[in-house]
C-alpha cells in the first residue's frame, strides 16, 4: 500500500527537498496550561504521525503548525519560511498558499456548492480559479458527480473527501489532518489513510496527521507521541 | 467566487431575514423618495407659476383662495370685479402691466379662461399648432388639454357652466372652435382653454347674468338683467387681474390701497405660497419623522439579521481564514451583506415610489389637472442611495468587527 511512495520519479525536485520542521515550540494558554512540543520533521513521501491522548495539546500543536496560533517560543519552518516570524497578514497569505488543513469534522461554507467551496479555496489563496483543476481533483476523489450539490446534502464520507479536495486544491506544501479516522471502522480507516497518502503525494504535499487513534501507528514508520 | 457574490449567497441562505430587512428598507426609502418627489413637484409648480406675478387682484375674499383660483386654477374664484375698477388700477403709476382674466365655464373639467395674449407670453407659451385666439369663441388650448381631451384644430365644443360638468349647465348656443394648440410648457397654461374675454362676456350676457362666483349679490343680479343683453363697459366684469409692479415700492403702497379704496382684494402670491408651504411643512415633517423611524428600524433589522447569522457562521469564517482569507476580507464580506441589503432596499424603494407617483399622478390629474412626472432619479435620491448604503454598512459594522477579530484557533477547536 505504500508502493506509490517509492515512485521517486513522480516527485519533482523542489518537493524532494521540501521539509517541514519545528524546533523548541512552546505555547501557553495560561500559567498553568503550558505546552512544550517535540521537534518534528516531515517531507513529501515521508508522512508524520503525531499521537497523543486528550489534553496533551494535539489541537494546539496542529494549530501552531497550521499558523492558526502563534507560538510563544521556537520555530516552524515550512519550505524555508519560519512562519512564527510572519505578520498576521503575511501568515494569512502564507497559509492560503502553503498549508491545507483537514479538520476532524468537515465544515464548509453552507451557502456554496461543492465546486464553489473549492473555487473559494482557490480564490482566497490568491490563486486563479481553475475549473479544470477543480473537476480533476473531484474526479480523483470520486466525487465529481457531486460538484453542484450543497455540501450539507453529502454523506459524512463524501464530506470528508470534499474536505480533502479543498485542502489540496492549492497544492500546499503541508497537509495537516486532525483526527481523520477517529470515528471510522478499521476498513474505512485504511481507506482514508490510503487516500490521504496518495492525494498528498500527488499534490506534492508533506502529510502530518494528528490523532489519538493508535491503530494508525502500524501504518506509519515515522511518528512522535505527545506526553 | 468573489466576496460580493459570496455575501449575496450568504444572504440568500437566509431568505426570510433578508426579505424582512429589504422590506423595511423599501418602505422607508419609498416614503422618503415620494416625499422628495411630491415636495419638489409642488414647490416647482407653485414657484414656477408665480414667477413674474407680483400681485393679484380679485373680488373680496380669502387671499389664498384668490391666488389658488387665479394663478393655479385649482380653487373657485372669489367672485368678480368691475372691469372699470381694474382698468383704473392699471393706470396707477406703480403698476407696470397687468393681465385680465375672466372665468366662466369649463369643458370636461378644464377651465375656459377669457384672457389676453399677454397671458400666454407671460408663461412663455409657444404655439405647437394653429394660432392664438382672435375672435370671440376662438380657443387656443394647452398641451395637456389637447392630449387628454383629444382635441385638434377645427374641433368645436360647448362650455358648461362653472367648473363642474353638469347636464343643465351646458351653454349649447355658442360653440368654441379650437384655433391653436400650445406646446407643453409644464406650467398652468398646459391645463387651460384660452379664449378672448369677450367670449365669456358674450356667453353670459346671452344667458342673462350667470357669472361665476358665490358672493353674488342678488340686487346686482337684477340690475344687470335690467340692462338687457347689450352690456356696456360700465357693467362688464372680470374675475381677476395679474399685476406686475414698476418698482418694489408697489409692495408698500398697492395692496393697502387696493384693499382700502376699491371693491377689490389684493393678494401677494409670494406670501400666500409661503403660507401654504408652511401649512404643508408640519405634515411633511411628521411623515419625514416616520420615514426616518422606519429607516432606523430597518437598520436595526439589518444588524440583527447579520449578527444572528454570524453566530451560526463563526466556524465558516474561521475556516475561510484557514484557507487564506485575511481579517480584512472577512470584515468586507460582512459589511457587504449590509450594503447589499441597503442597495436592494433602495432599488425596491425607488421602484415603489415611482409606482406611487404614477398612481398619485392619476388622482392629481383627475382632481387638479396637475400631472406628476418623475421617472428619473434625482440628485437628492442619489444622496439617499449613499445614505442607505452607509446605514447598511453601519448596521453590519459590529458583526463585521466581530468577524475581523475572530479567534480562529478557539473557534475551530470549539467546532
Amino acid at each position: 500500500m505504500r508502493l506509490s511512495f517509492h515512485l521517486v520519479d513522480s516527485i519533482n525536485l523542489d518537493n524532494l527537498y521540501m521539509m517541514i520542521l519545528s524546533s523548541g515550540l512552546k505555547f501557553a494558554y495560561t500559567e498553568r496550561q503550558r505546552f512544550q512540543f517535540p521537534d518534528i520533521t516531515a517531507s513529501v513521501g515521508d508522512p508524520l504521525l503525531i499521537l497523543g491522548n486528550s489534553g496533551k495539546g494535539k489541537t494546539t500543536f496542529l494549530h501552531l503548525l497550521g499558523g492558526l496560533l502563534q507560538a510563544h517560543e521556537g520555530e516552524i519552518i515550512i519550505n524555508e519560511t519560519d512562519i512564527t516570524r510572519l505578520s498576521i497578514q503575511d501568515l494569512d497569505r502564507f497559509r492560503g498558499r502553503n498549508i491545507g488543513i483537514i479538520f476532524q469534522q468537515s465544515h464548509f461554507v453552507a451557502a456554496l456548492t461543492v465546486r464553489e467551496n473549492l473555487q473559494l479555496a482557490q480564490k482566497l489563496s490568491g490563486n486563479p480559479v481553475d475549473h479544470d483543476q477543480i473537476m480533476d481533483m473531484l474526479a480523483r476523489l470520486g466525487i465529481a458527480a457531486k460538484s453542484e450539490q450543497s455540501t450539507y446534502r453529502l454523506s459524512i464520507g463524501e464530506q470528508q473527501r470534499v474536505a480533502i479536495a479543498r485542502a489540496l486544491i492549492n497544492r500546499p506544501k503541508l497537509l495537516l489532518a486532525d483526527e481523520p479516522t477517529s470515528s471510522l471502522d478499521d476498513y474505512h480507516t485504511q481507506e482514508v489513510i490510503n487516500l490521504l497518502e496518495e492525494q498528498a503525494h500527488a499534490a506534492g504535499s508533506a502529510l502530518i496527521i494528528v490523532t489519538h487513534d493508535n491503530r494508525l501507528k502500524e501504518h506509519f514508520s515515522h511518528s512522535v507521541e505527545l506526553d | 467566487m468573489n466576496l460580493l457574490l459570496l455575501s449575496w449567497k450568504n444572504l440568500r441562505e437566509r431568505p426570510l431575514h433578508t426579505l424582512m430587512s429589504v422590506m423595511l428598507l423599501t418602505l422607508g426609502v419609498s416614503i422618503i423618495s415620494l416625499l422628495l418627489i411630491l415636495s419638489q413637484q409642488l414647490d416647482g409648480q407653485f414657484k414656477d407659476n408665480i414667477k413674474g406675478i407680483d400681485m393679484v387682484v380679485g373680488a373680496k375674499g380669502s387671499p389664498t383662495q384668490l391666488i389658488l383660483s387665479s394663478v393655479y386654477h385649482i380653487d373657485n374664484p372669489t367672485g368678480n370685479i368691475p372691469l372699470k375698477e381694474a382698468e383704473e388700477l392699471l393706470k396707477h403709476p406703480l403698476i407696470k402691466e397687468g393681465i385680465m382674466m375672466a372665468y366662466g365655464d369649463s369643458y370636461k373639467g378644464y377651465r375656459i379662461l377669457g384672457t389676453e395674449h399677454s397671458y400666454v407670453q407671460h408663461y412663455e407659451g409657444e404655439l405647437a399648432e394653429g394660432k392664438l385666439w382672435e375672435e370671440p369663441f376662438e380657443a387656443t388650448i394647452g398641451a395637456g388639454v389637447a392630449e387628454r381631451l383629444n382635441l385638434s384644430i377645427g374641433d368645436t365644443f360647448y362650455g358648461s357652466h362653472g367648473n363642474v360638468e353638469t347636464e343643465e349647465g351646458v351653454h349649447d348656443e355658442q360653440a368654441y372652435v379650437v384655433v391653436g394648440i400650445l406646446a407643453p410648457s409644464r406650467r398652468v397654461i398646459d391645463q387651460l382653454i384660452m379664449t378672448p374675454i369677450q367670449s365669456v362676456w358674450d356667453i353670459h350676457s346671452d344667458h342673462g347674468h350667470e357669472e361665476e362666483g358665490h358672493e353674488e349679490d342678488e340686487e346686482e343680479h337684477v340690475d344687470e338683467e335690467d340692462h338687457g343683453p347689450e352690456h356696456d363697459d360700465e357693467d362688464k366684469e372680470i374675475t381677476a387681474m395679474l399685476l406686475k409692479w414698476k418698482s418694489p415700492m408697489g409692495m408698500m403702497m398697492l395692496p393697502r390701497m387696493v384693499d382700502k379704496e376699491t371693491s377689490m382684494k389684493a393678494a401677494l402670491p409670494a406670501i400666500e405660497v409661503s403660507r401654504l408651504t408652511e401649512l404643508f411643512s408640519v405634515g411633511r415633517t411628521t411623515i419625514e419623522m416616520i420615514a426616518l423611524a422606519i429607516i432606523l428600524i430597518s437598520g436595526i433589522s439589518v444588524f440583527v439579521s447579520i449578527y444572528s447569522s454570524l453566530k451560526d457562521r463563526k466556524y465558516e469564517l474561521a475556516l475561510m481564514r484557514t484557507m487564506g482569507a485575511s481579517r480584512e476580507q472577512l470584515l468586507i464580506l460582512v459589511l457587504l451583506e449590509g450594503i447589499i441589503l441597503g442597495a436592494l432596499g433602495y432599488v425596491c424603494g425607488i421602484l415603489v415610489s415611482r409606482i406611487g407617483v404614477s398612481v398619485l399622478s392619476f388622482y392629481f390629474e383627475e382632481a387638479y389637472h396637475y400631472p406628476l412626472t418623475q421617472m428619473i432619479v434625482s440628485i437628492e435620491e442619489l444622496w439617499l442611495l449613499l445614505a442607505i448604503m452607509v446605514i447598511g454598512g453601519l448596521a453590519a459594522l459590529i458583526p463585521g468587527i466581530r468577524a475581523f477579530s475572530l479567534n480562529i484557533s478557539q473557534t475551530l477547536a470549539d467546532g
